[in-house]
């Protein structure tokens, strides 16, 4: 597969993740009252995965990571990983 | 400037002993580029993760802030973001294929999308002043409007990036044999999408 057509791709599909978060984040609040605490959970863990996902994608391709040594894509991936673990600690300490 | 500071430690990578493999490529434009980014992110790292804490201690203030947020402006700032980094993205092809008016024409499609990034910025402060919101109304929007704009600020640095190497690829000064300028704009680019993309789900999306 072509460089260009491997960018279009995965420019392709980043919009497309980023219609997936903004759908999450236009839930009505009232139905997640209505429902249980797990509606927030499940919008929360949705959208951090799409961010290690997304993320994951412009480190790998945008920024052209995947053929170089493996520590420096580890660094790029743990700062999305590390974000995302902390953020759901967070969160389960607000529900607490 | 950065690549005389840390010129040494890139010398770590060839000591002897020190076997790469052989599919391993180097790192894309200068090593001081990486480190910049890196000290970028750790930066930005802690300014998220104190959010996500606060936010835990505050929820009701941040549930009211959120609700007033506006998420078809954050929305339109990703998909901005994520195309404009696409548009460097087809610019380091061409250069690398030689091509630099293909390497400008590509930067500057990025610098346009970046314009409509600014605008809407812009145009979200100016509803968010306007309906009396400022740094100092709670720590909800202490931290909205000092995330947004530090990450805005970047957005402004890196316009300013990828315009000086606009303007060197028009001049004929990269090369597909020498673009590691071209590179390095890239990455910082990168860099700039790649914080929005954690503080957009973390303060619009996220509730």
């Amino acid at each position: 597969m072509s460089k260009v057509k491997q960018a279009t791709i995965i420019w392709f599909g980043l919009i497309l993740l980023t219609l997936l978060a903004a759908f999450l984040g236009s839930v009505d609040l009232a139905i997640e009252q209505q429902a249980s605490s797990n509606v927030g959970l499940w919008i929360t863990l949705g959208s951090l995965v799409i961010l290690i996902f997304k993320g994951q994608l412009i480190v790998d391709i945008f920024m052209d990571l995947k053929s170089v040594n493996p520590l420096w894509r580890l660094l790029f991936w743990a700062y999305c990983v590390v974000i995302a673990f902390f953020i759901l600690l967070a969160y389960y300490m607000g529900l607490s | 400037m950065f690549s005389v500071l840390i010129g040494p430690m890139s010398s770590l990578f060839k000591m002897p002993g020190f076997k790469k493999p052989l599919n391993q490529r180097p790192l894309p434009g200068d090593l001081a580029i990486w480190i910049f980014i890196l000290a970028e992110l750790g930066v930005f790292s802690i300014f998220f993760i104190s959010y996500a804490f606060v936010r835990a201690t505050n929820l009701e203030m941040f549930a009211e802030g959120y609700a007033h947020l506006n998420r078809v402006a954050g929305t339109i700032n990703t998909f901005v973001l994520i195309t404009s980094s696409y548009f460097v993205v087809r610019a380091v092809i061409a250069i690398k294929e030689d091509k630099s008016r293909a390497c400008v024409f590509w930067i500057r499609l990025a610098l346009l999308a970046a314009l409509v990034y600014v605008g809407v910025k812009g145009w979200e402060y100016y509803g968010a002043f306007g309906a009396g919101y400022t740094l100092h109304t709670n720590t909800f929007y202490m931290f909205y409007f000092m995330l947004t704009f530090f990450h805005f600020a970047h957005v402004l640095l890196g316009m300013v990036i990828l315009w000086c190497v606009a303007q060197k690829a028009k001049r004929g000064e990269y090369s597909a044999n020498d673009h590691a300028g071209v590179e390095s704009g890239a990455s910082y680019w990168h860099m700039v999408d790649l914080l929005w993309i954690v503080l957009f789900p973390l303060v619009y999306v996220m509730h």
